[in-house]
């Protein structure tokens, strides 16, 4: 761990959702997502209600605020009324059951004789019933992570959202083909302490997730969020972490933001600063001379200028949380929400094309004494002033250390406000559902991928291959190869499946399409009759690729008997010598070059190279 | 917090568990937890329960009356009378199903714009399943809707259950006679207790509806696609619940939507100029149907027995849902066929005592029994309806009200059937079909 990380008490908990390949977790239609134009388009609007005991939930009052319209694209293939919300659910997806009840027993949790599916309430619109079906499965498991044992205190099961197209102010679009698709979703204890112990947590579940062999592949099929506090900080949740290996760069700026913000609460508390004062006002007659580009653009098109003055924040709201992102930063990410484009603040001014004097002017007629700070928001009034309450909400926040919020994970590793953090009041019974007997009895555990390597390598095949194979999709194909043509090295089966046909892709630019199990299987099952040469393995599918069928292919190679090369090298000897001039020496590299390019593949080199050497 | 809700810590071989018990049973107890979730306890598992002190449970505003701004120009008033179904519903814990349990205040906090459109008066006429429903029940619907027009009031939603609504809508449409003003019945198929449900558009279109136009009489307002913005205001007559879960389940039949409403963007597109209108001088007049009718609805179907005639000896009326054009299994053709002449004569002894009607599963199309010789033979024993275009159920509704006030020979002599009383017939069918 970093030095600068070492004294800051971190504590994180990876939340990890993966999605599984089983049929769709409520409904029969397939688990696929597709793209592109959608056989329908339907509208829809939603409202926050209560949920059970009569309570709303903060968020989704938060979300609904907002009014929008949604327009879910409908794909025939993929979706069917229940995901459109026009028909109820249907009974849970057994396998989706099974594989999750596998996963949970892997993770050493018990489950709940019973499985309850709950309504967790959704206003975004990325379900179009409003809510999520959520269950809890099994609680209190455990693993091993770098010798400390970490707690996985729940395993739920649930079903994806739809996902997100386009966002415009009065309309958000989604994809409905991905909504439906079983999610399994693991919570691990706070007891990761280092950004590294982060990424080995992550990695062993996907790993042991992966050991099920029913776990979708591919970009955004297993999504880890990570929740991460310091001492004295407090809980953030991070999503949107798009790739394993950033997980510990986003731990660290996070853990570092954190102290930052603990930083400013420090200062804020030396200045005597007990409450953030401050006050909106309309500037706009103070500059409207001004030549800066973005004030002029607002005020072309009738917006006002809102400034708001902030009580002994002056040199704070620029100071750096996160690598170029600042307070003012968190300030602008608040306003934003509320339709403007952002906010500029006194530590950054002059810029933005406002000089040092008009700077003044913004404090003066904000009556900003030495220690205060201001920001200026350029927008419509309505929403300036909207935007400007809530980057205040986020000023006024300092005070009080680190809020609680949900953040969205960038590339960079950085983060931004997504959203306030939502409590557990908005989960009620899926009433359409009856609750399922659980039993774990039948259930088969699947050998963890680790273990399986471990055995490839007990069985000859070098560290890198066994890794590969064990890890791979076309494990079972392997297995069935090496089961079937005893007299085919492991190695060559190995090498026919995972390393030619990319080899032909590479060498020969071909489209290896075509190159499937199918082919692969009657190309390996003919070397392990004899009928065609090693060498053959792959030449027969480098032909496959060409656009011929296997079986022409294999037919190409057929090894022919050591008698027939031994007439033919004579015949091919024999010819050779007849257009010798007298004196020429018969060229033994000429002879081979021939033979090698009439009988390529169709017998063993070797044994080509021997017959040869006796008959010159 | 009521008794049932108790904090607890409870000791099991999984671990602790600290919640609310939300049922108990024979076999365990529902724990809600503090992550929101629901946990099923075995009692086997169980080594301890300790109470806690009570929950401080956020303080709930009630729903309380929207507060008239005074400065704003006179809203008409609408009352809204519930008798139930998924409109108004919450979560039952005994069970786990979605039962009708509902204040009416609450569901007007939950569509907030009505307060906006009109005002909102609102009374529990009854608390029940649209299915359970029976004759009494429109009478009863029919008196309150009178007592809330004498009260004074510019329109009258009704909720209810969508399955029998359009039954609903037909016996309100015939009890009432010279309706003055708008009487709509507006439903949801997804339940009111989540964010997607379509309760509060139907409503405020409704609400709308009423508020902007001269529209007077019976009309179901329903989502008219599976889209969010416009509902459809449905002849009470001519439309039925064509998809058991869709939300726009409701759809005329053999006839057009009398109007779409818009209500976000304010626009009301009628069909035809032509519908009842509005008029305070009519003076309401109750003609309702007699609670103790017995009426039957017999689906024609292949291998049919005579027996599912034979049992509704006695009944005031039978609807027929005849296959095709009004047909029923009648004649005997070979050796297999000896029931159908059994089922004939069943026929012929009904339409001696009782009315007998013919309507056509087929649901949309006309009935016409000249067409071909057992529709001849039908017409001939006594069966009623011939080029009736009603649905099965709105004929039964019809016969249930005509049998109420008027006698079965004026029925059968001035073929009241098919009568236009209300709309229920119509002499032109346009290309309106699926």
């Amino acid at each position: 761990m970093k030095e600068e990380l070492k004294n800051l008490g971190i504590r994180c908990g990876l939340e990890i959702h993966q999605q599984l390949s089983t049929g769709k977790l409520f409904c029969r239609c397939p688990s696929t997502i597709i793209e592109g134009e959608p056989d329908l388009r339907v509208k829809r609007k939603l409202r926050a209600v209560a949920g059970e005991l009569g309570e709303t939930d903060e968020a989704a009052e938060y979300e609904s605020q907002k009014g929008k319209q949604f327009i879910y694209n409908f794909y025939r293939s993929a979706n069917c009324l229940v995901e459109l919300d026009e028909e109820p659910p249907h009974e849970p997806n057994q396998e989706a059951i099974a594989t999750a009840l596998q996963i949970s027993i892997m993770l050493n949790a018990k489950p709940f004789p019973e499985l309850q599916f709950m309504r967790k309430t959704v206003v975004d619109g990325s379900n179009t019933s409003g809510f999520q079906r959520t269950g809890l499965l099994a609680v209190n498991g455990k693993i091993e992570v770098s010798g400390k044992k970490v707690s996985i205190p729940t395993i739920c099961l649930e079903e994806e959202a739809a996902k997100i197209v386009e966002r415009t102010p009065n309309h958000d679009v989604y994809n409905l083909s991905r909504l439906g698709i079983p999610l399994v979703e693991i919570a691990t204890g706070p007891e990761l302490s280092s950004p590294e112990e982060v990424l080995s947590c992550a990695e062993k579940i996907g790993m042991i997730l992966r050991s099920t062999g029913k776990v979708k592949r591919g970009i955004g099929t297993i999504r880890q969020d990570v929740n991460v506090s310091i001492a004295g900080g407090r809980r953030v949740e991070i999503k949107g972490a798009q790739e394993l290996r950033m997980l510990p760069r986003i731990v660290e700026i996070e853990a570092l933001r954190q102290k930052h913000i603990l930083e400013i609460k420090e200062e804020l508390k030396k200045r005597g600063i007990q409450k953030i004062e401050s006050e909106t006002k309309d500037i706009t007659p103070a500059l409207k001379n001004t030549k800066s580009k973005i004030l002029r653009d607002a005020l072309n098109r009738n917006g006002r200028i809102i400034g708001a003055r902030l009580s002994g924040m002056k040199g704070l709201i620029g100071k750096e949380l996160q690598p170029s992102k600042r307070l003012g930063t968190e300030m602008s990410e608040y306003a934003k929400k509320f339709g403007v484009s952002g906010i500029l603040h006194s530590d950054e001014l002059p810029g933005y094309g406002i000089t040092e004097k008009e700077a003044e002017i913004i404090g003066n007629e904000l009556s900003c004494s030495e220690n205060d700070g201001f920001f200026i928001i350029a927008s419509d009034s309505k929403m300036a002033r909207e935007a400007a309450a809530a980057a205040i909400e986020r000023a006024e926040l300092s005070v009080d250390g680190v809020p609680q919020e949900v953040r969205k994970a960038d590339a960079d590793g950085t983060t931004s406000f997504m959203r306030p953090m939502s409590g557990s009041s908005r989960m009620y019974p899926e009433t359409d559902v009856p609750p399922l007997k659980i039993s774990a009895q039948k259930i088969r555990i699947p050998k963890l991928i680790t273990e399986i390597a471990d055995e490839y390598r007990e069985r000859g095949l070098n560290s890198q291959m066994a890794e590969i194979v064990s890890k791979s999709a076309e494990r079972e194909f392997f297995d069935r190869m090496v089961e079937s043509c005893g007299n085919v090295e492991p190695r060559l089966i190995f090498s026919s499946i995972y390393v030619t046909p990319k080899d032909i892709k590479k060498r020969l630019g071909l489209d290896i399409s075509g190159i499937g199990e199918r082919e692969i299987e009657k190309a390996l099952y003919a070397l392990n009759e004899g009928k065609i040469s090693k060498q053959a393995v792959s030449e027969a599918l480098a032909l496959v690729a060409s656009g011929e069928s296997i079986e022409n292919a294999i037919k190409k190679f057929e090894s022919i008997s050591a008698s027939e090369v031994e007439a033919k090298v004579r015949e091919i000897i024999a010819s050779f010598k007849s257009k010798l001039k007298p004196g020429e020496q018969l060229r033994e590299g000429l002879v081979i070059g021939r033979v090698m390019a009439v009988l390529r593949g169709k017998a063993d080199g070797k044994l080509i190279a021997d017959i040869i050497k006796k008959n010159i | 917090m009521d008794e049932k809700h108790r904090h607890v810590i409870i000791k099991t071989s999984m671990g602790d568990f600290t919640g609310i018990i939300i049922s108990e049973r024979e076999e365990g107890l529902m724990l809600k937890l503090e992550n929101g979730y629901q946990a099923s306890i075995s009692k086997s598992d169980i080594k301890s329960i300790e109470q806690l002190p009570q929950q401080e449970r956020k303080k709930q505003k009630n729903a309380s009356p929207p507060k008239i701004d005074k400065a704003l120009p006179v809203l008409p008033v609408i009352s809204v009378l519930h008798t139930g179904g998924t409109i108004a519903s919450k979560v039952d814990y005994e069970t786990g199903a979605v039962k009708a349990q509902f204040s009416p205040d609450e569901l007007l906090e939950m569509v907030p714009e009505l307060s906006g459109i009109a005002r909102i008066k609102s009374r529990l006429v009854r608390n029940m399943m649209s299915d359970d429903m029976r004759f009494a029940h429109y009478n009863l619907i029919a008196f309150e809707i009178k007592k809330e027009i004498e009260s004074g009031t510019d329109g009258i939603i009704i909720t209810q259950g969508t399955d029998t609504m359009h039954y609903t809508a037909a016996a309100l449409a015939f009890i009432l006679e010279d309706l003055p003003l708008p009487v709509l019945i507006v439903g949801s198929q997804r339940s009111s207790d989540r964010g997607s449900s379509d309760a509060s558009q139907n409503l405020a279109a409704a609400a709308y509806f009423i508020a902007h136009s001269d529209f007077a009489g019976v009309a179901i307002c329903m989502h008219n696609s599976m889209n969010d913005g416009t509902a459809a205001i449905l002849p009470p007559c001519k439309t039925r619940k064509m998809h058991s879960s869709r939300r726009d389940a409701f759809k005329p039949i053999n006839s057009s939507e009398i109007a779409i409403v818009d209500y976000a963007n304010g626009n009301i597109a009628f069909s035809s100029a032509k519908h009842e209108k509005r008029n305070p001088d009519m003076k309401l007049k109750i003609m309702p149907i007699k609670e103790n009718l017995k009426i039957a609805i017999v689906k024609s179907h292949p291998n049919m027995h005579a027996e599912e005639l034979a049992c509704l000896e006695g009944f005031d009326g039978i609807v027929l849902e005849g296959t095709g054009l009004g047909h029923m299994p009648i004649s005997k053709t070979d050796e297999f066929t000896d029931e159908n002449a059994k089922i004939f004569s069943e026929i012929e002894k009904l339409c001696r005592k009782s009315v007998v009607a013919m309507s056509t599963q087929a649901i949309f199309g006309r009935v016409d029994m000249n067409v071909y010789s057992p529709g001849r033979r039908l017409v001939e024993a006594g069966v009623t309806g011939n080029y009736s275009d009603m649905t099965p159920e709105t004929t039964f509704i019809k016969l249930a009200w005509l049998l109420s006030n008027f006698t079965r020979e004026q029925i059968i002599r001035e073929n009241l059937m098919l009568k236009n009383f209300r709309g229920e017939i119509s002499e032109r069918i346009e290309d309106n079909f699926i």
